[in-house]
């Protein structure tokens, strides 16, 4: 593929595999290509151990989300009382 | 400065994962700090004529949270009648600093750092608020909760690529905004 010509040149192509790096879902040649990429880029060898910092930052973080499943009670909750305000209000 | 309003439909969206945060580690309990939170929502939703847009809608849903632990501690304190808790409890509402500590429990490293988590914690959630909330809903599912590439894809209708495309920006916006004090 013609494509695979420039792509180690291209930035945007290598901020997207170091985005995948942090997820653990780059493959081998996407690894390979942010570290070749890397040696001659300073923006992007910036961008990657700027990106490796947040998800380190994010971990240590133990953020707790709601589920899903627990945002739709709690707006189904909140649901009923806007129309009940709704309904008294009129 | 711009008057804040309040927009209740938009607000589990938006804070629900903020106020949850807050509500767990100080009950430990998933089930409890749910019901605190869908409280405080109705409790806005109740007395948001008394909303006088000074403070943000997030800074408003907090303090009326903060109400709702300390009621609840008090009232786990006067089921069991031990434990007994000491609550500092400032009403600046810029630092939000509010400290809940068991009498007999020395103020230890681990404490502290907790706090300095939780305080990191709330800055990440507090940054996710100024992305588009499409994105942060994205972007928490695929890193917080740790959600494959194709469940998010699916619960979003989106493409791999557009997924990629997402993150990419949220975790630029969220790196600008923690840059200053954390990264
Ligand atoms: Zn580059």
């Amino acid at each position: 593929m013609q494509k695979s010509k420039f792509f180690i040149f291209d930035c945007s192509n290598a901020a997207n595999c170091c985005d995948k790096k942090e997820y653990n879902e780059a493959n081998v040649r996407e690894k390979t290509s942010i570290i070749i990429h890397n040696l001659f880029c300073k923006k992007c060898r910036d961008y990657s151990a700027k990106n490796s910092k947040l998800t380190q930052l994010i971990k240590k973080a133990r953020i707790k989300g709601c589920t899903s499943e627990e945002k739709r009670n709690i707006k189904e909750r909140l649901k009923q009382e806007i129309s009940k305000q709704k309904s008294s209000s009129n | 400065m711009p008057k804040h309003t309040l927009d209740p439909n938009k607000w589990v969206d938006k804070y629900a994962d903020y106020l949850f945060n807050y509500a767990i580690v100080r009950v430990n309990d998933r089930e409890i700090a749910n019901d605190l939170v869908s409280e405080t929502f109705l409790a806005g939703l109740n007395s948001k004529d008394n909303f006088l847009g000074k403070a943000s809608e997030r800074t408003w849903l907090i303090s009326i949270l903060k109400r709702k632990v300390i009621d609840y501690y008090r009232r786990i304190n006067s089921q069991k009648g031990k434990a007994e808790v000491r609550i500092n409890y400032s009403d600046d509402e810029n630092t939000g600093e509010w400290l809940e500590e068991q009498v007999a429990d020395d103020f230890d490293r681990s404490a502290e750092d907790e706090m300095e988590n939780e305080e990191l914690r709330l800055a990440i959630l507090e940054c996710l608020d100024e992305i588009n909330p499409k994105h942060a809903a994205i972007f928490k599912m695929k890193t917080i909760d740790g959600a494959d590439t194709e469940a998010v894809c699916n619960e979003f209708k989106i493409t791999p690529s557009n997924l990629w495309v997402i993150i990419h920006r949220a975790r630029t916006a969220l790196a600008a905004c923690l840059e200053k004090k954390w990264l």
